[in-house]
């Protein structure tokens, strides 16, 4: 299985979208527990800090009352660290700075610009800290609250650090969890799809077999349990019909041949009763071509539609193009044209061995007749690629595409029944599977270019049927 | 020729017997495949004509039960259905030769002639020399001559005067020159086989007193004199 196939199954888009939608879920709600938690635990030390004011506020009056709690040694360290006063007589008490009492309300500070220098080197000593280099003066967070007190100003403080390092580890779990259930959901696209691909590989054969004619085979299980068994069931139905289309076409046209051939017969075999005069004679040939016509058209209708199974053997295409040569030269020559045989390298084909000599024989007789005197006409074999090239007028740009549509007149009285003979060719190239392609030859008569390798077969690659020539100019 | 002729259609087969018997032939005319059946296998035939298409048992059939039955009479079948993977399939039940609806009396005529059980089996064996009046063809040397004089032929040449000289006086239509000397079972149009007889005569004939290969206007050539 390619890059390519991978690349297109439906069952890995899917999978890869769901993740995109699962990534994208997953980082707008990371975003909003984060800020939600945020929001939350700011919001709870904010009350916390709002409630110790107020019950400050409602014990202290007097600025010396609070002076007294930063005095004392061990107790007044730890209330040092968590307020700060600054007394009416701008004395600081406690380890702040003094310009964070220069506005009320609260703050959000990282200890440098909280504490003075004996505040930090406390802070360094302190228990928190599992050695004194891990603590980083501008990293840690605290929350401050400053509002007036006993005719000075209080500041109650708390540290946030710890809640902020906890809030960090979130994206992290995010990712931790996300990344591998990401690749783990992808991966599981990938497989599931890969066996979503064997069923639908078994849809695409079923109608490519369909579309080569083939409608015997069956696709769907035995039971149907999803939407796709549903497609394959359907599948199968159009199979049944069509084989009952084809079945009833098949049998009408076998039976229109016998139907038409035998009242042809008759009306030929009366015509030769009626004997040896020239009249009768002309009779005679026209009835002819209009047996020959009908033949063409019924052999070109019983070829179309079907792919060649019966009859395929293995076909020299250097000897067959050898034989047309030694069919052709002589009325060539009497023609006063040059008919010429290149063989390089011929290939040995699966075909049918009557089919392809009608083939070569067409082109190299459709080149005899309307090439004109003095032209020269080659007929190469490359490898499995036929080419009949002539020297002769060609056929304009516009009119090449219609070449091999039978019954076309390309508007000259001259090439009529030239529409048919190539018409037979593409039917039998259609047959063998094999390419067609009409063009200008070199020097601008006619170029007609016959491929027998096997079209692309691949349900991804696969070529449309085609329904008009290429024109190609060489 | 003693013919068994098997065919339903009733204007086609009143045509049948009458070219058959103006060439000398006489022929037993059944119109379903049951009797025809009947008939073939406990009378003998030079030559049994089958269509395919009839009513009770159909040609195909016939044969393969004539077969069956080790009748060894040759036969030749008609039919009505033109594909070459019906061709195929006569022959190999075991049909000598297949002639496609609608066909010429000379066709029919010329056919009937090759089958008969004598030129079959001279058809059939492999001689190192071919000879008619004059003319001479050694298969082994692929050398031809005329009244002693060496004729230049190139294969394609070669193989043609051999199919003459295997069916002498007996026309060859352009249909069988095409499947015995180029083995192709359909017509290339234009006169291609008509070119080719012409470059032969010009070599076989034209230097001698006498013409070998005649023209039978409406049918083909032969080789006689």
């Amino acid at each position: 299985m390619g890059i390519k196939r991978i690349w297109r199954m439906s069952a890995l888009h899917l999978s890869a979208t769901l993740c995109a939608i699962f990534v994208v879920l997953l980082l707008i709600s990371g975003w909003a527990t984060n800020r939600t938690i945020r929001a939350e635990v700011r919001a709870e030390i904010d009350a916390g800090l709002i409630e110790l004011a107020e019950s400050d506020a409602a014990e202290f009056t007097v600025a010396s009352d609070v002076i007294s709690l930063f005095a004392g040694d061990n107790e007044a360290g730890a209330a040092s660290l968590t307020e700060g006063y600054l007394a009416p007589d701008e004395t600081v008490h406690g380890q702040l700075r003094r310009d964070i009492f220069d506005q009320t309300g609260f703050l959000t500070l990282p200890a440098s610009a909280l504490f003075n220098e004996a505040g930090i080197a406390e802070l360094r000593e302190d228990w928190r800290f599992p050695s004194e280099e891990a603590f980083q003066p501008e990293a840690g967070l605290w929350r401050v609250y400053v509002l007036p007190l006993a005719g000075g100003r209080m500041a109650y403080l708390e540290e946030i650090e710890d809640f902020e390092s906890v809030l960090a580890v979130i994206p992290g779990v995010v990712a931790g969890v996300g990344i591998p259930a990401i690749v783990a959901t992808l991966l599981a696209g990938l497989g599931l799809g890969w066996r979503q691909q064997r069923r639908l590989d078994r849809i695409s054969g079923g109608l490519a077999r369909i579309a080569d004619g083939d409608f015997s085979q069956r696709i769907a299980p035995a039971r149907l349990h999803d939407d796709l068994d549903q497609v394959m069931w359907d599948v199968d139905g159009a199979a049944i019909r069509l084989q009952g289309s084809f079945d009833q076409l098949r049998y009408f046209t076998q039976h229109l041949a016998h139907e038409l051939r035998t009242p042809l017969a008759r009306l030929r075999a009366s015509i030769e009763d009626l004997g040896d005069g020239p009249a009768n004679l002309t009779v005679l040939d026209r009835t002819d071509e209009v047996i020959r016509i009908f033949d063409a058209v019924q052999r070109i209708a019983r070829l179309s539609g079907r792919d060649g199974r019966a009859g395929m053997g293995e076909v020299d295409l250097g000897q067959v193009a050898q034989l047309m040569e030694d069919l052709f030269a002589e009325i060539a020559d009497h023609n006063g044209q040059r008919l010429q045989l290149r063989l390089s390298n011929p290939a040995i084909i699966r075909g049918d061995q009557q089919l392809i000599a009608q083939l070569v024989s067409n082109l190299v007789d459709n080149a005899v007749r309307h090439s004109g005197a003095g032209s020269t006409i080659t007929l190469a074999v490359e490898g499995d690629q036929i080419t009949v090239t002539d020297t002769g007028p060609g056929i304009e740009a516009e009119k090449l595409s219609r070449l091999c549509t039978p019954f076309d007149q390309l508007g000259n009285n001259q090439t009529f029944g030239m529409g048919l003979g190539l018409a037979l060719v593409r039917a039998i190239a259609d047959y063998h599977r094999a390419t067609m392609s009409v063009g200008k030859g070199e020097s601008g008569g006619l170029c007609i270019v016959v491929r027998f390798s096997q079209r692309e077969g691949s349900p991804f690659g696969r070529t449309l049927p085609q329904t008009a020539n290429e024109v190609i100019s060489l | 020729m003693n013919i068994l002729l098997l065919e339903d259609d009733k204007v086609l087969a009143e045509w049948t017997i009458r070219s058959l018997s103006n060439a000398g032939h006489v022929v037993d005319h059944l119109e379903d495949g049951r009797s025809a059946l009947i008939a073939a296998t406990t009378r003998d035939y030079d030559l049994i004509i089958l269509d395919r298409m009839v009513p009770e048992l159909n040609g195909m059939a016939v044969l393969r039960t004539l077969r069956a039955s080790k009748v060894a009479a040759p036969v030749l079948m008609l039919t009505a259905l033109g594909d070459v993977e019906d061709r195929v399939e006569g022959l190999e039940a075991g049909a000598d030769d297949y002639l496609t609806k609608p066909f010429a009396q000379s066709e029919l005529l010329a056919r009937v002639m090759a089958l008969g059980r004598r030129n079959l089996a001279a058809e059939a064996t492999e001689p190192s020399l071919l000879r008619y009046a004059d003319l001479e063809l050694d298969l082994l040397k692929q050398k031809c001559r005329r009244a002693g004089r060496a004729i230049d032929l190139n294969p394609k040449e070669l193989r043609l005067i051999e199919a003459f000289l295997r069916a002498p006086g007996r026309v060859l239509t352009r249909t069988m020159l095409l499947e015995r000397v180029w083995q192709l079972n359909f017509d290339p149009g234009t006169n291609v086989v008509d070119t080719h007889v012409s470059r032969l005569r010009a070599k076989i004939d034209r230097p001698f007193p006498v013409a070998l290969i005649r023209t039978v206007r409406g049918a083909g050539y032969v080789l006689g004199d």
